[in-house]
């Protein structure tokens, strides 16, 4: 995992948006730095679910929840990382489709995507570097 | 078309293999992209069901009678 990285999702993203804006080179440059952010999504969803669930379990069985309340409890919050996943999943897509092609519609779309994906995470309590909660 | 009929071509077989080269360089270059967005979406899919699995042993260890 590359937690280690200090990259700020909120401002590469908006960095993104400016570059998108200005020629071919800076195309490539948009799609490496959303990637980039994609990545740092990826690995704050990872570290939110792992911290999230443990604080949830923990929580359920202090207030005395059954097993099988626990378990649905769980099950409802990983239902809620498995959509973030899917929009992530979609948004690395949209990363290889803006790689592979050389259109206006792609690297709109891939932009369209990945503010999807930050919304989303924000909306689930993730936190994202450089992001404002 | 093999290399020795390309070479048979003379100078416009040079520039056929030239655009072969570049065609290649080119496909190798993307693939490595792709490649590399792939993996990492693999990457974290394991890793966030590694997590999943981890959270269910966690929960089945925290009812664990004793």
């Amino acid at each position: 995992m590359r937690r280690n990285r200090q990259l700020e999702i909120g401002s590469a993203l908006v960095l993104a948006f400016i570059l998108a804006a200005c020629g071919a080179s800076a195309r490539q440059k948009t799609i490496r730095i959303t990637y980039e952010s994609v990545n740092v999504a990826a690995d704050s969803l990872e570290q939110f679910t792992k911290i999230h669930g443990e604080a949830l379990i923990r929580d359920a069985k202090a207030r005395g929840a059954t097993k099988e309340q626990a378990d649905a409890e769980l099950a409802a919050f990983l239902a809620k990382v498995d959509h973030a996943a899917l929009t992530k999943n979609a948004a690395y897509r949209m990363v290889a489709a803006a790689a592979a092609l050389n259109d206006d519609r792609s690297l709109a779309t891939l932009l369209q995507v990945a503010a999807m994906l930050m919304t989303e995470l924000k909306e689930l309590g993730v936190k994202l570097p450089g992001v404002a909660p | 078309m093999t290399p020795i009929e390309i070479v048979a071509l003379g100078e416009a077989g040079l520039e056929l293999a030239m655009k072969i080269i570049a065609l290649v360089q080119a496909a190798q270059k993307g693939d490595v992209a792709a490649a590399e967005i792939l993996k990492s979406m693999l990457d974290h899919t394991s890793s966030l069901d590694a997590i999943k699995a981890g959270l269910r042993d966690f929960l089945d260890k925290q009812y664990e009678t004793r």
